[in-house]
């Protein structure tokens, strides 16, 4: 019913918004968060040619699904990884915003 | 315009909407919230594609795990940023001419590729199908059972990594 | 015989009357589907409500009872009436709103509050004609749905702009979170059992209940769907005699009340989930030819867990924050991790025909596992216990070092 471009030009569209966000914001959870976005543009593709490839076939497809599912651990390992850093940096420098974390400036 | 085609429009211009709102908005709680929202419509839209299971697992890992763990991040590390700082970069015209350009290209790239206007019709598989194949295959050591195994490392390392670069080690000290 | 059909499975027979009704108005089928979905949920959201009414007088009354009080006694017959005039007393209270509140999430949390435990019950079956969508994932999708309700705690600690409801939302959802673990886990045995994550699967799979098959996974569900209502024993969030009040400290008039709902309908919620899952549902005798009977056994299996719940909460004390993490993280989740995988191996390796035999390994091997873990938590309370002496000077202090972890006294 709906065609295929539409799901793309949204992912699409998500996937910018979220590249966006991650070059531009100052504060580092804020960062995380576009990353977030743009891997949950990254999934509806890959959902997306799923749905196309199982209807041409006509045969469940798992490749995609697989996919999906080790975006979804790397998401959530990024997050805590990620989460823990900003914690940990925030204790050690009380700050949490990109530009001001300038140690390594000569 | 046929219903689902309805529901799609709206559930994407929601999602678009509150994606545009995460990135701008000057409260870090606020753009958490938003981020949720734009969670809940790309899981729909997981829905509409006919992968509930999909659906569901954004529904559990992203709202009820990620954006959680967000928040909580938020929080700990308040009054870090007044919010009536300025919250992007300086270059930002930059920035966004980059974004709009790689948005056309994919555009473009995508419009040379024959099956770009495919109409995604329901399939005739029954999602229970596509459950059972999807688990017979990161399990079978001729499907993904590597990929699967690792990406189950990758968590667990991540675990004990997270556990280990929060820790309070001041607090340890004092005890000691 | 179309009277005794409606007589003894309403619920469907209306819905055919309905549609056919609605069909007969020139209305295509594409409309009429959400229609009879709508007013479908309508109808459970309005009956959950309602008997959320009951369910609160009730609750009071047995707790009264236990703590030899009356209970409500004054509003109709024994109190019945008392939470109608609670109801009453709510909604024509004032809305108070702190200054400098964050409108959006204050305004949103109870509402979210409500509809997340709600939302539960879309897709357990209440009958076997009736369920709301029986969807391939429901068991993901409860626990999913569980979540929002950590979101709406989450939200409205913020909202509040007030210190002490921020940290008692953290404190509730490090606990919801931390919970959430073991239930899921143990989750997966009964998953193992159907080969399916539908509830309607998983209710038909069991011909004879999964309790038997599973009596200590079906324990550990039930301990962690207590924390996760927040109920006592595991009440931390919301100590409502050590503590201010919790996450919603600063909210008054109905929507605190609506937290208020949120809370206790849960807890019925909850049962209806667990009973769905490990007491077989709305199975029974004839519930297959005589649909409605199944909704009246689901009812009345719920209300007993529901009961034992009250009766849980009325009798145990209150553990301490240490205690609260201990049991989880210590005892609940490994024992629910061996559990399963054991579960597997012996379920697969052993490849039993005979569902008798396949249910009486399974039994004694729960049972061999939670007498095993019983004389490991004896062995270490007896190795960390302090004696003292009755006349000598020494007086212990309630510390966390003194009661479960390990603490060698000279």
């Amino acid at each position: 019913m709906i065609p295929l471009s539409w799901y793309l030009i949204f992912a699409a569209l998500l996937f910018a918004i979220g590249l966006f966000g991650v070059i531009t914001r100052k504060n580092s959870v804020a960062i995380l968060m576009s990353v977030e976005l743009m891997l949950n543009a990254v999934n509806i593709n890959f959902l997306a040619f799923w749905h196309y490839h199982t209807q041409n076939s006509g045969l469940p497809q798992v490749n995609a699904m697989v996919f999906v599912a080790i975006v979804f651990i790397a998401a959530a390992a990024e997050a805590a990884v990620g989460l823990a850093l900003i914690i940990s940096v925030y204790r050690q420098r009380k700050t949490v915003v990109v530009p001001e974390l300038d140690t390594l400036k000569g | 315009m046929t219903s689902t085609q309805v529901i799609f429009l709206i559930t994407a211009l929601v999602t678009i909407f509150s994606a545009v709102m995460v990135v701008g908005s000057r409260k870090l709680f606020h753009s958490a919230l938003w981020l949720i929202l734009s969670f809940l419509g790309v899981a729909s839209s997981f829905a509409l594609l006919e992968a509930s299971f999909f659906a569901i697992v954004q529904l559990l890992v992203y709202i009820g795990a990620i954006a959680i763990l967000i928040i909580f991040a938020i929080m700990l590390t308040r009054d870090i940023m007044e919010d009536e700082w300025q919250q992007i970069n300086r270059s930002w015209g930059l920035v966004l001419i980059l974004v709009i350009t790689i948005f056309s290209v994919l555009l473009g790239l995508y419009s040379t590729w024959s099956g770009f206007q495919t109409i995604l019709n329901p399939l005739g598989i029954s999602g229970q199908e596509n459950i059972l194949a999807f688990g017979k295959s990161i399990l079978a050591p001729d499907g993904f059972a590597l990929p699967f195994e690792a990406s189950s490392v990758l968590l667990l390392a991540a675990m004990i990594g997270g556990i280990y670069i929060a820790m309070d080690r001041k607090q340890e000290g004092d005890e000691a | 015989m179309g009277f005794l059909n409606f007589l003894f499975d309403p619920i469907s027979s209306i819905s055919t009357w309905l549609s056919s009704l609605l069909a007969g108005w020139g209305l295509s089928n594409e409309i009429i589907t959400p229609i009879l979905y709508l007013i479908g949920a309508g109808v459970l959201g309005t009956g959950a409500l309602l008997v959320t009414l009951l369910l609160i007088w009730a609750e009071r009354k047995i707790i009264g009872r236990v703590q030899d009080r009356f209970g409500p006694n004054r509003v109709g017959p024994w109190g019945i009436f008392q939470s109608v005039a609670d109801m009453v007393k709510i909604f024509i209270k004032e809305h108070i709103i702190p200054s400098h509140v964050d409108p959006i999430p204050y305004h949103l949390a109870p509402i979210l509050a409500v509809s997340a435990v709600l939302l539960s019950l879309a897709v357990v079956p209440l009958s076997k004609t009736t369920v709301g969508t029986n969807l391939n994932v429901g068991l993901l999708f409860i626990i999913a749905v569980g979540g929002l309700g950590e979101l709406a705690i989450l939200m409205a600690g913020w909202g509040s702009n007030n210190k002490y409801a921020i940290i008692a939302a953290f404190r509730a959802t490090a606990q919801l979170i931390s919970y959430e673990l073991p239930m899921v886990i143990t989750l997966i045995i009964p998953v193992l059992l159907t080969g399916s994550m539908g509830m309607v699967d998983l209710v038909e799979a069991q011909k004879i209940p999964f309790i038997l098959a599973a009596p200590l996974a079906a324990l550990i569900f039930f301990i962690a769907s207590i924390a996760e209502n927040g109920r006592a024993p595991f009440d931390l969030a919301e100590a409502e005699s050590e503590l201010v009040a919790g996450f919603n400290t600063e909210y008054s008039g109905l929507k605190f009340g609506m937290f208020y709902v949120a809370d206790f309908l849960r807890a019925f919620t909850s049962s209806i989930i667990f009973v769905s899952i490990f007491l077989g549902g709305w199975q029974g005798p004839w519930a297959v030819q005589i649909p409605i009977l199944g909704f009246v056994y689901l009812l009345i299996k719920s209300v007993i867990v529901w009961f034992v719940g009250v009766w849980i909460r009325g009798s145990l004390p209150r553990f301490r924050i240490d205690q609260m993490v201990d049991i989880n993280w210590k005892i609940l989740t490994p024992v629910s991790l061996i559990l399963v995988l054991l579960t597997a191996f012996i379920d697969k390796g052993l490849g039993l025909s005979s569902i008798y035999l396949r249910y009486i390994v399974l039994f004694l091997l729960n049972i061999g596992v939670g007498a095993l873990v019983i004389q490991l938590i004896v062995k270490q309370v007896k190795k960390t216990e302090v004696q003292v002496d009755v006349g000598s000077r020494e007086r212990l202090v309630a510390r966390p070092e003194n009661m479960i972890t390990i603490h060698h006294q000279e």
